[in-house]
């Protein structure tokens, strides 16, 4: 078991009531925006009524939770000034999207409310059906570690050490989010989103102003210096990431996250226009890279703040480098904060953080369980599912997926680094879907055998796990080379792309007779 | 190294900048979007009253 960082904490009993009141003020708005709730597109897509600004806040509320705060900080922490390269690929993935509408803009112009719906318009509702499902399990298998995220950051915060006090707190969590989430549908989300997106990014600045005018400057280069050298500056030296861990992180933080990811997607879907949805990724490419930049500033300065801790650096380094504990290297930025931030602001900083976990699980809990009613059980019931049914089935399935994540982050000892367990669930599906949306929005030959192969191929990527590929034999000694998991996730990518071309030259779908112009919605282009 | 060093700097005075200003943008410019967003789907509503169902 992962030792606990105790350096003492600055967590009062008066952060705690700020951080309650915060949590009821939140679930209030929930049953609130609960009136408004009428039809599936109400409860999805907030009726299609986004603007640019409340679209911006929303999809950035989403995207900067408390596991990207937790992840970044500790990317920073183990990485230096290098790992800002993730950052910085993923700004520029997403105004390439947002300059040139890449996926998204044909995707809106198509009104569809999901990813897998697409897939029916193009390839059919088996296709549709299989990907759901690989998209549903994907994703919530890629939760599965989130609470254990927020177990950790809450542990080093407030000083708690006990474990069962921190899994109840955890359980009462999902209870609020899952009242919210259940009750008020996108609109709610919206709501929060906005407010958590304002309270954690100005609480997100304040904390690396602190940071900097505490430590100072230069004792911050100089312990990267000091802990990582070169390899702490240079994201290519093969000694640290390296070139391929790079070209990964352009693919899965840059292209993917902007454009396949489908929470972010669902976002662009729910933007009035098409116009709206560019101008929702110009802006939104400015939060996808200072979601990276900014925490990972601050695990940069828990990095120096901790090794010039006696306490903490004889647990967190060995021989002056930074540990290979997963567990404990997560705990550095909570543990740093616990004891920089004063009275009250760490209260904020705690809201503002379990406002974004909350947030994250609510919008992803949406996803998931609207595209297992939309995209699953509606397909297969031959599309008979009234409107009340589809609502009623999606609150059941975000009542049964809370249940799963709670059993499975709290309770499931995982033995995973956090990053490679979020990078290979999320390529089980992005694999196989980029290479739908790419071939299917811009190739009108991709072919419904195409993409069936294309979707099974995601699959794959589990050898991106180290603990699949030790089971294997897939190891370093076995094999005489190493096996990087960015080559792997690479390699896969490309393969899908590869059998999705020879799919569908090989067997071209015998109807291609019918209309490749899809119906455009109502309200696409103003 | 140095290199290095200064475009990190760089970059984080810009995002540092860039992010204040859009949670500045998106903080003032966001609460008049959630007042017509709110608006739209009363319209939407009014508009075909047989498309809502009571919440339960």
């Amino acid at each position: 078991m992962t030792e606990i960082l105790d350096l003492g904490t600055n967590f009062t009993r008066f952060d705690w009531a700020i951080v309650v009141a915060y949590l009821v003020g939140t679930v209030a708005i929930g049953i609130y925006a609960n009136r408004y709730v009428g039809n599936m597109s109400d409860y999805i897509v907030a009726g299609r009524s986004l603007n640019s600004r409340i679209g911006i806040a929303t999809m950035l509320g989403s995207e900067i939770g408390l596991v990207t705060v937790m992840y970044s900080a500790q990317k920073g922490f183990s990485g230096g000034f290098a790992a800002f390269h993730i950052g910085l690929v993923a700004g520029i993935g997403a105004l390439i999207v947002g300059l040139t509408g890449f996926i998204v803009v044909p995707l809106r112009r198509r009104g569809v409310m999901t990813i897998p719906e697409f897939y029916e318009q193009r390839f059919g509702r088996g296709v549709r059906v299989l990907g759901g499902v690989i998209l549903a399990v994907a994703g919530i298998l890629n939760m599965g570690v989130f609470l254990k995220a927020g177990a950790i950051f809450l542990t080093g915060l407030t000083g708690m050490s006990n474990p069962n006090a921190v899994n109840v707190v955890m359980t009462i969590l999902i209870i609020l989010v899952l009242t919210y989430t259940i009750l008020g549908g996108m609109l709610s989300v919206v709501i929060t989103d906005y407010l958590q997106f304002v309270l954690l990014s100005f609480g997100l600045l304040l904390t690396c102003f602190l940071s900097v005018r505490y430590l100072g400057w230069s004792e911050v280069v100089d312990t990267v210096k000091t802990v990582h050298g070169e390899p702490g500056f240079n994201p290519f030296h093969g000694e640290g990431f390296g070139p391929s861990y790079v070209v990964q992180m352009a693919l899965t933080a840059g292209i993917i996250s902007a454009a396949v990811w489908p929470t972010a997607v669902m976002r662009a879907c729910a933007a009035r226009d098409t116009l709206v949805v560019k101008r929702l990724y110009l802006w939104s490419s400015i939060g996808f890279m200072t979601r990276f930049i900014v925490p990972m500033f601050i695990g940069i300065c828990a990095l120096t703040f901790l090794y010039n801790d006696p306490t903490a650096s004889r647990l967190l380094f060995a021989d002056g480098r930074v540990v290979d504990d997963v567990g404990l290297t997560l705990q550095a930025m909570p543990v740093f904060l616990s004891r920089i931030l004063p009275i009250g602001l760490i209260g904020l900083i705690g809201a503002a953080m379990l406002a974004a976990f909350m947030s994250t699980h609510d919008s992803y809990l949406l996803c998931w369980a609207s595209v297992l009613v939309e995209d699953v059980a509606n397909p297969v019931t031959g599309g008979s599912m009234s409107e009340r049914a589809r609502i009623t089935t999606a609150r059941v399935l975000i009542f049964l997926i809370g249940v799963f994540l709670l059993v499975w982050s709290l309770w499931y000892p995982l033995q995973q680094d956090m990053w490679d367990y979020l990078a290979v669930t999320a390529a089980i599906y992005f694999t196989g879907a980029l290479a739908l949306l790419v071939g299917g929005l811009y190739w009108k030959r991709a072919s419904r055998v195409g993409a069936y192969l294309a979707l099974l191929c995601g699959g794959l990527a589990l050898f991106a796990l180290p603990p699949v590929r030790e089971g294997l034999g897939l190891t370093p000694d076995r094999l005489g080379f190493e096996i990087r998991e960015a080559h792997i996730v690479l390699g896969t990518t490309a393969l899908a792309m590869t059998l999705m071309i020879v799919g569908s030259l090989l067997f071209p779908d015998r109807d291609r007779g019918r209309p490749a112009a899809f119906p455009i919605r109502e309200g696409v282009d103003e | 190294m140095n290199s290095w060093l200064m475009f990190w700097q760089v970059l984080l005075i810009g995002a540092f900048t860039l992010f204040g200003l859009l949670a500045i943008i998106v903080a003032v410019g966001g609460l008049f979007d959630i007042r017509t967003m709110f608006r739209r789907v009363d319209a939407q509503h009014d508009a075909d009253p047989t498309d809502h169902q009571s919440a339960p």
